[in-house]
């Protein structure tokens, strides 16, 4: 039984000619001796039948040629249109995501460059070497010109 | 297969420098292929020849992007799954709204049987209720014949992707099918 469910996952591939020589042998060896599989893989190829035996349609010769050439001379010859590799409008609806993200990463740029160092906090003063006593120290805390 | 694609290459080169010629060969060799791929989403002439129109219309425009990374045949698949994919997002329902219509196959002769019209009919409502992403991979596979390896770069997903998806749309497919059947009778 658990076999059978384990075969019937594969019985798609299979019908499809989809599986490699080793699965196939073991499948046909399984199908030879159940029944119920057997069923499901004539089920599976009865679908694959009946969608690909629908109707088939064909154009007339030329026809969507004329309706081409028609469009083409009324919107322009060979206006480029961008495509990310045939993608078409499903890739275009994610332009906006990376575009957002660079231009919001340019602002935060202009604004770090734009702001002036004028405030020069009293871990700076203390990391930068300088010699420091109490008053200086008191300068810096209150804000005041040294 | 390699025949056919350097025929395609050798369509792609010519329409590239300059000679309408190669576009217009290759319109011809696919416009019935992407028709009937077209058609088994839509299930409407009209509508299919206006979605084949702008598939061939992209393919006009960005022939030039075309990098021959894949098939030529898989990147117009592809555009062709994607401007089916936009048509139905844009006008959704459309599918239902025309199997519940009685037109919905106009072509059909009085010589056709009742019953391939039902037949036909049935498939069509039974692929209507299967998800687009699930539908894709099962039309590819049984309506082109394509292999999982080129649905897999059509779609853009793995190789067990598309043979899960394809498993998924025939037991869809067949329960779909067995309700329907169950209802006309």
């Amino acid at each position: 039984m658990k076999e059978c469910s384990r075969v019937k996952r594969l019985l798609s591939r299979y019908a499809d000619g989809e599986s490699g020589d080793a699965e196939a042998f073991r499948l046909r060896r399984h199908l030879d001796i159940c029944p119920s599989c057997r069923e499901e893989l004539a089920g599976l190829v009865k679908i694959k039948e009946t969608i690909s035996c629908g109707e088939k349609k064909t154009l007339p010769a030329d026809y969507l040629l004329c309706r081409l050439r028609d469009r083409i001379a009324r919107t322009g010859g060979r206006k480029r249109e961008w495509c990310w590799s045939g993608a078409g409008d499903f890739s275009l609806r994610f332009i906006p995501v990376p575009v957002t993200a660079i231009a919001l990463s340019f602002l935060l740029l202009v604004a770090s460059f734009g702001r002036s160092p004028d405030t020069y906090s009293l871990e700076d003063y203390v990391l930068s070497g300088s010699r420091t006593n109490t008053a200086a120290v008191l300068v810096l805390m209150l804000g005041q010109e040294g | 297969m390699e025949e056919r694609l350097e025929e395609d290459s050798s369509y792609i080169i010519q329409f590239l420098s300059g000679e309408e010629a190669g576009f217009e060969a290759l319109v011809r060799k696919y416009q019935d292929k992407v028709l009937n791929i077209v058609y088994s989403f839509i299930r409407h002439d009209a509508e299919s020849e206006d979605i084949v129109q702008e598939v061939f219309l992209k393919v006009y425009r960005s022939l030039e992007s075309f990098k021959g990374r894949s098939a030529f045949p898989t990147w117009l698949y592809r555009i062709t799954v994607n401007t089916v994919y936009d048509f139905l997002r844009k006008r959704r329902g459309f599918l239902r709204g025309q199997l519940t219509e009685e037109s919905v196959y106009p072509g059909s002769g009085p010589r056709e049987s009742l019953l391939e019209k039902e037949k036909e009919r049935t498939v069509s409502r039974a692929l209507a209720a299967v998800p687009f992403k699930f539908r894709a991979a099962v039309v590819l596979k049984d309506i082109e014949g394509l292999s999982y390896a080129e649905i897999s770069e059509v779609l853009r997903c793995g190789i067990g992707t598309v043979e899960s998806r394809i498993f998924r749309a025939r037991q869809m497919l067949k329960r779909e099918i067995l309700k329907i059947s169950g209802e006309s009778k």
